[in-house]
């Protein structure tokens, strides 16, 4: 798929353009926005086939709003996280918890590379076994905050809360992601020194 | 030691940060094939093959408000039940000028007032009697 040739166009100026007919916003905003709905939707449900699944039907609600938008309201990337983090918060509602704990593969224990240690997929691995076992929103908090690199006031407007509420679920996730990756510690490379 | 720097990562931080680093690196990639299905219904959107997204439903109050005329109609409303409760309360004594006045024009007719109360109602009632 060709590159995104609008990339300094902002998001809410290429979705007016969509709105009236564009064919190369439309491309453009694909490229820019459906990576970041799979991404986020991913890192919650732990599962690739639903986390495209919820990004499409993000992306499908952003294409049928968008004669609608109304400019200065909110940005779309804003918007699109909210959407994507209240559909992964239906799903995971309807499936129950256990599905997510157990569609997530433990890194296997004792393998010579864990042993020989700093192996980044097996820290990612890790990482997703431990989010998979916070409550739900500290996980989206810590997800928005640490891995998708928005600012509090930012996820107070996705979560729709204040920020101080942010502050205190991603505090809460971070230890409980502390208590749950220290003990693994020495086999995903860091030793006691 | 000196006083912990607030703004400086402690080493459970660092440590964590260690592990969201490679959880950003193992992001998920969009497909080929996931992209091609996202563009596909932005263009069908776009050619008025799906409809655009309905008007967000309206909740029970708003259904009434919109029942009443809007907020124009809603504030009219308003307005006339506050100056009824005021005219209950405190409208009684000067509903007799108009008392007066129709008493004046003529001494045989029937007493009315507009907001009655129970006095002037029983002595309107003698003197239809008599």
């Amino acid at each position: 798929m060709a590159l995104d040739l609008r990339s300094d166009v902002p998001d809410e100026a290429l979705l007016v353009l969509y709105a009236n007919g564009d064919p190369e916003a439309a491309r453009a905003l694909t490229l820019r926005l459906a990576p970041m709905a799979l991404r986020l939707a991913a890192r919650m449900l732990g599962e690739r086939t639903e986390a495209e699944d919820v990004a499409q039907e993000a992306m499908l609600r952003l294409w049928r709003v968008a004669p609608d938008w109304r400019q200065g309201e909110a940005k779309v990337s804003t918007w699109l996280y909210r959407v994507t983090s209240n559909l992964c918060t239906d799903r995971l509602r309807r499936r129950g918890r256990s599905v997510a704990l157990d569609a997530v593969a433990e890194p296997e224990d004792g393998r010579p590379g864990a042993v020989a240690g700093l192996i980044e997929a097996d820290r990612a691995t890790a990482l997703e076994a431990a989010l998979a076992a916070l409550p739900d929103r500290q996980r989206q908090a810590v997800v928005l905050r640490h891995l998708e690199g928005l600012t509090n006031p930012e996820i107070a407007e996705i979560m729709e809360i204040g920020v101080e509420a942010v502050e205190s679920l991603t505090a809460r996730g971070k230890r409980a992601l502390t208590a749950a990756l220290g003990g693994r510690r020495e086999e995903l490379g860091y030793d006691n020194g | 030691m000196t006083m912990a720097d607030p703004h400086k990562m402690t080493e459970t931080d660092m440590e964590l940060e260690a592990f969201f680093s490679a959880g950003r690196a193992a992001a998920a990639e969009p497909s080929a094939a996931f992209l091609a299905r996202v563009l596909a219904e932005a263009e069908a959107v776009q050619a008025g093959r799906i409809a655009p997204a309905p008007p967000p439903r309206q909740g029970i109050w708003a259904g009434v408000l919109s029942a009443l005329g809007g907020w124009g109609g809603a504030g009219g409303l308003a307005t006339a039940t506050i100056a009824g409760v005021w005219l209950g309360f405190a409208g009684v004594q000067g509903s007799g000028t108009l008392t007066a006045f129709l008493a004046a024009s003529d001494e045989a007719a029937i007493t009315l007032e507009l907001i009655p109360d129970f006095d002037s109602f029983a002595l309107a009632a003698l003197e239809t009697e008599g």
